[in-house]
């Protein structure tokens, strides 16, 4: 999909903004139409659903008003947002009361509707239902286990026979992957399954994609379930759940990919039960993996566009969702700045703030939403992604560096193993091992397992890790707001900067990574790490009478010298605690500090996740994640911070 | 040849004397850190908990938890020579100090006296280091 301003709308709309009124043709007559109507519609028509738009009305359609928008081309309308009985209050707070679904007649123009639509007072705007897509080149490749025993199945935590070729769970750097596989990177998620979580059967996951094979023999007994036996809803057809609908334009396939089973099997696939693969957040095979509920925007390859996908968002919230996942976005550099995004699409916008808002679960205030950065090679997140407060994932590759669609920089706020085709094996062969290995649907591959690639699956990486993390602070008792927790998620990282430069190889061909260099967020996502910040990061040591650099590696991850800081406050009396004659400031990338007595405090860093810069209206940029830490000053220390 | 003899005498006694002292001061066993100069196990309000295996052949624990999260494990070695507590970790790193020793009530209780710029007294009392903090501990990175 692309989208951008085209010349035709451009022009109506300079027209309209220099005249008091516009003529529209409507049949064989002409309409008067105010030019003020014009800015009321805040989309472009460009790759949208002819046959659908958006309503912002101040109030509820009456007979007069239906009459007028049936004389404009409307059929039906109805509320975008079905509402549910107790949550009127919030649904009003964040205007999803306000939302209309205008299904229009067939063959109507829907430029021309929309702007006499956008006539009526009581419309306060008018959105296009631009279609979104996925962050997957949508090909998958299925899986033909080759029966070797490998040094990763003896060790491995679970019987899952395929684990040994997840490579994103545990790399070895076995030359089967690539020649150039990377011992260790990966997701370091092997020794929270083995000593700490491997999830909780209370918390779900959405995942707003193609749907999911419900009854997938290793996705079954992880799948959400609602009083009416559903496991999610199709808000493209309105109808049931689908995921095998191929369709093919000159001999490709164009419809479902078994994109959205993928995803959700790195999310959740049945652990331990001695079949297929493993799931982040998958349980030990005693029925304690995170659910998944399928939201699916996607149906046969077609897109519900911003309708679907709104309607999808209020639906995880409102059925107990704690995160969404979403490998979905528009192309890189439609929106520059978070503003022209949200006033695109508002209705989108409006369902993600109701969902980070709902509370579904005892950990958080609210709810977490996980987008993919997108497959562009840009040097930009796409949107949603790349808005200043939700988390966008890039990708790498099983030799732990950026994957060539990838994209990065501004708006991208950590990275993932999302796979990488084009590697050459050990034998000098082309492989699919160095894609990403998940579920699939059988009725399109003829197995239920298979690789993909793309930042569509570096993103269920981080909402299978954000999942467990939660499952594992409910098993402490440990409760966050939404941001200290998109904090925590986003600064558990390893540095993934130091071996950015010069060139990588892929096959036969090489890869310029200078691009790459400090554009990747705050470094790859660990799961350990972030097990370890929800148990609680130990005070540092630091020595009193001594000017002093402090690392920050426990609060930022490896990357932290890497990192943009943009404030430094020591909390309650902490000042006093350690007898500070001056602030502490971060200097290369550590906190200095010169205590003068014995004593502690809490500091609160606050650093740019994603970008040099947070982002703004206007520009798009990374968020704004702070991290405190806690530090004792005594009168020696040692360098390695041991007591004695 | 007579000198000689004398000087040999003359050292004999210092040298049986810092033997002695070592000798009474047996720091071997499992220690509980009790006091930070006259504080509690608490730092600013920061809990600190430290518990300390010296062990026979000369190897050390230290399981550590400053504030928050998991016990930390560090390992090494220590020595004493005159009453003088040293030691480095098994990262190559020396300690932040090396220590005056005193045992009390029976040898129950060991004050370490930092020989820092600004010495800091801290006191540990013999306690068993329960199975939780030992099987638990992370080493540090």
């Amino acid at each position: 999909m692309r989208l951008g301003k085209t010349l035709p709308s451009l022009f109506l709309f300079l027209c309209l903004a220099c005249s008091k009124e516009m003529r529209i043709e409507e049949g064989n007559a002409m309409e008067a139409v105010p030019a003020y109507a014009a800015a009321k519609i805040s989309n472009s028509p460009e790759y949208s659903s002819s046959n659908i738009l958006l309503l912002k009305l101040g109030q509820a359609p009456d007979t007069e008003m239906l009459a007028a928008f049936r004389m404009k081309g409307i059929v039906k309308i109805e509320r975008l947002f079905s509402s549910t009985p107790g949550k009127e209050e919030i649904e009003r707070k964040f205007n999803l009361d306000k939302w209309y679904k205008a299904t229009l007649e067939e063959g109507a123009e829907h430029t021309n509707v929309a702007i006499r639509v956008a006539a009526v007072e009581e419309v306060m705007a008018v959105q296009y239902n631009n279609l979104l897509e996925k962050a997957s080149d949508g090909i998958a490749y299925p899986y033909t286990p080759d029966g070797l025993s490998t040094r990763a199945a003896e060790t491995a935590r679970f019987n899952d026979p395929a684990r040994p070729d997840q490579w994103n769970y545990k790399n070895y750097g076995s030359f089967a992957v690539s020649k150039n596989a990377y011992a260790g990177g990966d997701i370091n998620v092997e020794d929270v399954w083995a000593e700490l979580t491997a999830g909780d059967n209370s918390i779900i996951v959405a995942v707003l994609d193609e749907g999911v094979k419900y009854n997938h023999p290793d996705l079954a007994a992880n799948m959400w379930t609602d009083e009416d036996g559903s496991h999610g809803h199709n808000f493209v057809s309105d109808g049931p759940i689908t995921w095998d609908r191929a369709r093919y334009e000159n001999n490709r396939n164009v419809g479902d990919t078994g994109h959205g089973t993928h995803c959700a099997g790195t999310i959740a696939a049945v652990n331990n039960n001695k079949l297929g693969v493993c799931g982040i957040a998958g349980g030990t095979g005693n029925n304690d993996g995170v659910k998944i509920m399928s939201c699916q925007i996607f149906d046969s390859g077609r897109s519900g566009g911003l309708a679907a996908t709104a309607a999808a968002i209020k639906y995880a919230a409102d059925n107990g969702a704690s995160i969404i996942s979403c490998s979905f976005g528009y192309p890189g550099g439609t929106f520059r700045g978070d503003k022209p995004y949200i006033d695109y699409a508002r209705a989108e916008y409006d369902a993600l703030c109701y969902f980070e808002s709902t509370k579904n679960n005892p950990v958080l205030d609210g709810s977490i939403a996980i987008f993919a950065s997108g497959n562009d090679g840009d040097p930009y997140a796409t949107y949603p992604g790349a808005l200043s407060n939700v988390i966008s994932v890039s990708a790498f590759g099983p030799d732990f560096l950026p994957a060539y669609y990838t994209n990065y920089g501004p708006g991208c706020n950590i990275v993932a193993p999302g796979g990488e085709n084009g590697h050459l094996n050990g034998a000098g062969e082309l492989t699919d091992k160095c894609m990403i290995l998940s579920t699939l649907p059988k009725e399109l591959y003829g197995a239920d397992y298979g690789y993909m690639q793309g930042t569509s699956m570096a993103c269920p990486h981080v909402s299978g890790i954000a999942a467990l993390a939660l499952s594992y602070a409910k098993k402490l008792g440990k409760t966050y707001t939404t941001q200290e927790f998109k904090d925590m998620i986003v600064t558990s990282a390893n540095d993934f900067d130091s071996r950015i430069n010069g060139q990588k190889i892929r096959g036969n061909s090489t890869m310029d990574l200078t691009k790459y260099r400090k554009q990747m967020g705050t470094g790859s996502i660990d799961a350990w790490k972030l097990m370890m910040k929800i148990e609680g990061v130990p005070s540092k040591l630091v020595a009193c009478g001594q000017e002093q650099w402090v690392d920050l590696s426990d609060q930022f991850g490896t990357s932290s010298p890497n990192l943009t800081y943009l404030k430094v406050e020591v909390l309650g009396n902490g000042k006093e605690s350690l007898g500070l004659a001056k602030d502490p400031d971060i200097r290369y990338g550590r906190l200095f500090i010169h205590p003068t007595k014995i004593g502690a405090a809490k500091i609160k860093i606050t650093a740019v996740g994603g970008g040099a810069a947070v982002g703004t209206d206007k520009k798009t940029g990374g968020m704004q994640v702070s991290q405190v830490i806690s530090v004792i000053s005594r009168n020696f220390k040692s360098d390695n911070g041991g007591w004695l | 040849m007579m000198r000689k003899f004398l000087l040999g005498i003359l050292f004999v006694p210092f040298l049986l004397t810092s033997c002695c002292k070592d000798k009474t001061l047996n720091i071997t066993g499992e220690w509980s850190l009790i006091s930070v100069e006259t504080r509690a196990v608490t730092i600013g309000g920061e809990e600190v908990d430290v518990y300390i295996a010296f062990n026979a052949d000369k190897s050390f624990q230290i399981y550590q938890m400053l504030g928050t999260g998991r016990y930390r494990l560090y390992t090494g070695t220590w020595s004493l020579l005159d009453g003088v507590l040293s030691g480095k970790y098994s990262d190559g790193t020396f300690w932040g100090s090396s220590y005056d020793v005193e045992l009390e009530s029976s040898n129950t209780i060991l004050k370490l006296t930092s020989k820092s710029a600004v010495a800091e007294v801290d006191t540990y009392k013999k306690t068993p280091i329960p199975d939780s903090v030992k099987s638990n501990a992370l080493l540090p990175k």
